[in-house]
Order: C-alpha cells, then structure tokens, then sequence
C-alpha cells in the first residue's frame, strides 16, 4: 500500500489494449485514454446543462405571472422533476467525473487511471442512461413527475396503470447513473491509493487529489443505500410489493431515509471537488502558499465523515420525532466547524496576495462569496424552529441553488477556465471568458437572491400558481434566468472558437506549481512516460524557494521541447 | 531511463504482481461499498418487521424454518469447500480440484432446488406472474 515501493514504469505493460484513432473521432469510440474520457464527460454534461437550462427556463416562464398558464400542471410536475435530475446526474455528476479523469492521473504523476477499460464504461454508461431518462418525455404518462427525490406515495402511483411509464424510466436511468459513478469511485480511489509519483505521501498531495479522495469514498460509502432503496421504488412501483405502501403495511418515511442518506452526502459529493479547485486556484492568482494547507486537507475528511450523519435534516417537517430533530440539527451545525476552516484558509490566502483577476479568478471569488452565502442559509435551514416555517418554500431552493449553481457551477467554470490550456493546448479569449463571468454572476444573483425573500414570506415550492404578493421576487428570478441562458452564448463561443483557432498554450500559462503544469500542453498520452519526478516538498510553495520536484528544469525544458 | 532490455524483464516479474495488486485493491473496495446494498435492505426488512402490527397476510402463522436453515448452511458451507478446491488447484492437483469442485456445484444445485421448493410451498404470492404476464403480452 506504501507509494515508495510503487515503480512507475511498470504500469506500461497494462496498456497494451488498443487505444483508438488519435484524431477528432477518438472523442466518439470507446477510448481508454483518461484524457480522452474526461473531455468526453465534460462535454456530454455541458450538452446536459443546455438542456436541463431550457428547462428551467420554461419553469421560470411558468412562474413569471401568478397563474398556472403556460403549462398545465401536471406538465410543470414534470418539469422540475426532470430539471433537477437532469442537472444533478447528467450535467453535474459527469462532468466532476470529467475534470477528475482529466486532473487526477497528471496531478499525481500516473499514466493513466488504474482501470481504463472500466473508466471507459463508466463514461459510456452516461450517454446510455441520458436517452433512457430523455424518452420518458415520450411515453404515455409524461416523464416522472414526483420530484427529483421520487417520495413515495406518489411516485409509485401510476396513474395510467402502464408498466412503462416515466417513473419507472426514472428509477432504471437512477440506477445505471448509480453504477457508473461506483465503478467510477473505485477506478479513482484505486488509482489515489495506488499509483502516485514517488515521493508524494498524502500530505504532499494536492488539495484536489484530497478532496477527490474524499469526495470518492463518500460515494462509496453513500450510494448503494440509494440504490438498494430504488430497487425496492422499483418492486413497489412494478411489482406490487408494499416495502414503501401504507396500505400494505409499508413505510413511505423508509424511502426517505434511504432518500437522504445518500443524497445529503452527494451534494459534498459535489461540493468537495470545488473545495478543491478553490483551494487549487486561489494560491495560483495570488501567488501565495494554501493557508493551513494540513488542516484544508484533513478537514475534507471531517468533511466526509459528518455528512454521512446529517441526512434527517431533510426530513424535520416530515414527522420525524423530536429527539432525531435535535440530534440532526446538532451534527449539521457541526458540519460548519471543517467548513468554516476551509472558508478561514481560502481567506487568509487571498490576504494581502497579488491578486490577478483573471476569467478563473472571478469565478472562484465569486463561488467562494456565494458559498460563504448559502453557507449561511444553510444553517438556518438546520435550525428546526427555522426549518419549519420554510421547509418545503422558495427558501430552501434559494439555498441549494446558491450551493449548487452559484458556488459548484462556478468552480466548475474556473476549472474549465484554469485547465483549458492544459488539456486542449489553447489559450481561451480572456475578454469573452470576463463577459461569460459578468453575465453568470449577474443572472445567477437576480435569480436566486429574490427568492430568498419569497420564500421568507411563504411561496410553496414545486407550484405552477402562486399569489400575486410574490409577483415582484418572480419576475426578478425569471429575467435572472433569462440572462443565465443568454450568459451560455460567450462561453461556447470561447471554447469552440479558441479551441479551433485559439493561440498555441505554452506549458505554464498561469505560473502554476503542480505536476500537470510541467507537462506540454496538450501532455503526451501517458503523461509523463518514463521520467516520472520525484516530489520533494508540498504543492503550493509560491514565493518560498522551495523546489517542488527533483531536477525541475529538466521537466521544464523537455515540456517546452513540444512548442 | 531504463532501455529496452531493462524495460522487459521489469515488465515481467514485479510488474505482474503490481497489476495484481491493483486489481485487488479495487476488488476489496468495490466489496465494502457493495456490502452497504445489502445493509439498506436489512435495514429496510427490521425497520418494516419491527414497525408492522402483524408481520403475516392474513391467514398466515409463520412459516416454515427447517428447509431454509438447512439451505442456509448448505450455501454458507461451500463457500470453504470452494475454497478447499482452490486449494488443490494452486497445488496442480487437478483430481482432487475436479472433485471438491463437483461437490461444491452440487451443493450449489441443491441449493437451488430447494429455493424451489421453498417458495413453491407458500400459500401467498405477490401479484408478479400476472404482471410479467401483462409485459409479455405488451411486447
Ligand atoms: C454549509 C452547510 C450547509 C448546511 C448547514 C445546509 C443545510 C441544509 C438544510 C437544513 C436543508 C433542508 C432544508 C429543507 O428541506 O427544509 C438543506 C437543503 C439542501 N441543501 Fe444544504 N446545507 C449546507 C450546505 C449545502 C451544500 C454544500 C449543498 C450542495 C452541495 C447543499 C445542497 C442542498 C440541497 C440540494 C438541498 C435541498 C434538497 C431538496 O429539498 O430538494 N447544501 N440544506
Ligand atoms: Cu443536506
């Protein structure tokens, strides 16, 4: 288990399987590369969030007057139902798995991932189970209409009395999501463990690799219960089983339980790989060492292990008995306190920094400052007596999408932003990439902030009509929803455009210190093939004069042989 | 830098054992996250038993413990007969294979067999066949 008897070049022989074309059609096969497949993933998923954008448009189209007149609401169920979804396991889940596959093999000085053949399945699960979810829009019934959580009783009601119908596509698409993000978390859990460059014992990691390590595990330990809870959805829904159905004698609770044991811990899931981008970035644009790098490490773990203990701060106002409430508010509180350190680091490294605001620095400050935000909503959310006056209102989906949007989209932007000339060898347009910044910060606030105030006053969620006291925050919300969508045009234009024709990158653009930065931009197929460097000191020493790795300017000269 | 020649023989002994110690390293985690499964539906199974006024359908006392129990430790069991004829294997003795191997298939038949016979003798059912019946008849 120990890195140091750990040879590198022996890896090579397990990459003796076919590899596909090299040119653009590689993106299109089953090609084992991890390079390869991260931009796979990445761009499937931003074709995702195109999609779950439009409709979250049509949502917020619906909710721009009070009355229900543009769709029916039967279609509105509909609607939220497969955004969320959508959003969470086609556009988020994948294109984290994307940025993991492409950072984590460079990072640590790997060739490639420990088990390629399976990384590549993983990947061509998503396209698989994306068409199976995008037919439910086709069968008789509509889609499933229940929420992305699918609480039982209604989504085992099925109306229509079919046994294909969208809840069912809902929980087979679920399900496969399920198992590719499983062989995806042992794939780099194994590879962490296994196949760093000599030299890198955990604490000499970077904070990604950490954060990944930990976001991984939580996946591991997390999802099956889903799963196992989606099979008995399934049997209920299919089969005539009453795991979950009152009138047999079920629990309809049970589901939600198992609900949100996993789904409390994917959003750190989620959010943990963020954590590590910020913690990437802010050192890089303020020329400045991680503050407290030992604590940001350790403190993904406090991390992991307290959202495995939280889950029943979802289920405060769905009768659950008081001493569970005050059990669960007390570990969500203390969720706060590994945070809170993460949150105090990032600060004290930006203090006094040489700030840079580049295209990757304003998302990061912007995440970071809507984090700190929804941060703060958080815990309200987790005070009980708070929970619920607005449980179940536009308060809670103020708080998730300043969690999920304005702080998780906005460190995935960074890190496209960040990494761009690493992996595709071009420099983007820094003056589209500042307007792309603009028009998300400014969309994703009029948005969501209004909301806050709807549901303080009491808008229910997931209604196509609403009283005309809420109008105002609607409006607002729905022209900040507009501009997010006129906000995707610079971006595409940027990374189309700068991709075909875009300058050469040069190795380093950024001035960076970390593994993948002495590579060429596009690295090599197997990164660093036989030379793999040894790692002296820990990631992040700008402005100290400590050498990062044995014999630098060898990797620097022969990365710079490529241009 | 390591030549060509130097790159082969490396190749062959140590890096065959690393392959293997990757596969098993996946292997064991992929193991305790799959164990978290099986932990849901235990879960479920004494949270609902426990909850429930009346575990049986109506008309229903219990049911029967024997078969199953022996069931039980006939699958349990050739698991380390299994691992017996691996033994052998390693070994080269293939006789010895074949047979403990034969048992432990038979062992796997029986098992089967009596799954049969277990829930072929129980009074109540779930509506499954006629559902899978109505998938049929859709298709
Ligand atoms: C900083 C600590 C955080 C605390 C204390 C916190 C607390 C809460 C609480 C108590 C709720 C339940 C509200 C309700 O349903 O009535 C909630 C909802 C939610 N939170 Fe957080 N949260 C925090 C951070 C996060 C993060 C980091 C994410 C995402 C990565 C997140 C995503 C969500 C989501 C998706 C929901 C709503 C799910 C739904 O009802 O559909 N939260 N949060
Ligand atoms: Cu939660």
């Amino acid at each position: 288990m120990t890195i140091f008897n750990y040879d590198p070049r022996l890896v090579k022989t397990k990459n003796s399987y076919p590899k596909g074309p090299n040119d653009w059609k590689r993106f299109f096969s089953f090609n084992t590369d991890a390079k390869v497949i991260g931009i796979q993933y990445i761009v499937t998923a931003l074709f995702f969030l195109l999609i779950g954008g439009l409709l979250g448009m049509l949502i917020r189209g619906e909710l721009i007057t009070p009355p229900s007149d543009l769709f029916d609401p039967t279609v509105y169920n509909g609607l939220y139902t497969m955004h969320g979804t959508i959003m969470l396991f086609l556009f988020l889940f994948p294109i984290l798995s994307g940025l993991t596959n492409l950072l984590v093999p460079p990072m640590i000085g790997a060739p490639d991932m420990a088990f390629p053949k399976l990384n590549a399945l993983a990947f061509w699960l998503v396209p698989i189970f994306s068409i199976i979810l995008l037919l439910s829009f086709f069968v008789p019934g509509g889609p499933a209409s229940s929420g992305w959580w699918s609480y039982p009783p209604i989504s085992i009601q099925n109306p229509l009395g079919k046994i294909i119908n969208g809840e069912m596509l809902w929980i087979i698409a679920i399900s496969l999501s399920g198992i590719s993000s499983i062989i995806g978390a042992v794939n780099f859990v194994t590879t962490i463990i296994r196949m760093r460059a000599p030299g890198m014992g955990f604490f000499k990691m970077p904070i990604f690799i950490w954060t990944v390590l930990a976001a991984q595990l939580l996946q591991l330990l997390g999802l099956p219960a889903l799963t196992g809870g989606a099979i008995m959805l399934f049997f209920d829904l299919t089969f005539g089983t009453s795991f979950f159905r009152v009138e047999g004698g079920g629990d309809p609770v049970l589901f939600q339980h198992f609900f949100w044991f996993y789904s409390h811990p994917a959003v750190y899931v989620m959010v943990l790989p963020v954590f590590g981008i910020f913690s990437e970035l802010f050192p890089v644009y303020s020329r400045k060492p991680l503050f407290g790098y030992k604590f940001v490490a350790v403190a993904s773990f406090g991390i992991t292990i307290l959202s495995l203990v939280v889950w029943v701060h979802h289920m405060f106002y769905t009768g659950t008995p008081m001493w569970m409430r005050n059990l669960f508010m007390f570990t969500t509180m203390l969720i706060a306190v590994p945070t809170g350190v993460k949150v105090f680091a990032w600060i004290a490294t930006l203090w006094g920094g040489n700030i840079r605001l580049s295209t990757p620095m304003l998302f990061c400050l912007g995440g970071l400052f809507n984090f700190i935000f929804g941060g703060i909503t958080g815990v309200m959310l987790a005070t009980v007596p708070v929970d619920i006056h607005v449980g179940n209102t536009y308060f809670v989906v103020a708080h998730f999408h300043y969690i999920i949007f304005n702080t998780i989209a906005f460190g995935i932007f960074a890190a496209i932003y960040h990494w761009f000339p690493k992996f595709t060898g071009k420099m983007f347009y820094e003056g589209l990439g500042k307007v792309h910044f603009a028009l998300t910060f400014i969309g994703a606030t009029l948005n969501w902030l209004p909301l806050h105030w709807a549901g303080l006053l009491g808008m229910p969620r997931r209604v196509a009509s609403y009283d005309p006291e809420f109008a105002i925050w609607n409006v607002l919300a729905s022209i900040g929803a507009f501009i997010l969508g006129v906000a995707s045009i610079p971006f595409i234009l940027n990374m189309v455009s700068s991709w075909v024709r875009g300058k050469s990158a040069p190795p380093n653009p950024w001035k960076a210190i970390g593994l993948e930065w002495l590579l060429p931009s596009p690295p090599p197929h197997e990164n660093f093939e036989e030379d793999i460097p040894t790692v002296l000191n820990e990631p992040y020493c700008y402005g100290l004069d400590k050498p990062f790795v044995e014999d630098e300017q060898f990797y620097i000269e022969k990365s710079l042989k490529k241009i | 830098m390591l030549t060509e020649n130097q790159n082969l023989s490396l190749n062959h002994k140590p890096g065959h054992i690393k392959h293997d110690g990757h596969n098993m390293t996946g292997f064991i985690i992929f193991l305790c996250s799959e164990s978290i499964i099986f932990f849901a539906f235990f879960v479920g199974y004494s949270v609902l038993k426990i909850s429930a006024p009346v575990w049986y359908p109506t008309g229903i006392n219990g049911i029967d413990i024997k078969m199953p129990l022996i069931n039980t430790v006939i699958l349990v069991s050739s698991s380390f007969v299994i691992y017996f004829a691996e033994k052998y294997l390693h070994k080269k003795n293939l006789w010895g294979f074949r047979i403990i191997w034969f048992i432990t298939m038979m062992m796997g038949s029986y098992f089967v067999y009596g799954q049969y016979v277990e829930w072929s003798e129980l009074t109540f059912s779930l509506q499954v066949f006629f559902q899978v019946a109505q998938v049929l008849v859709m298709v």
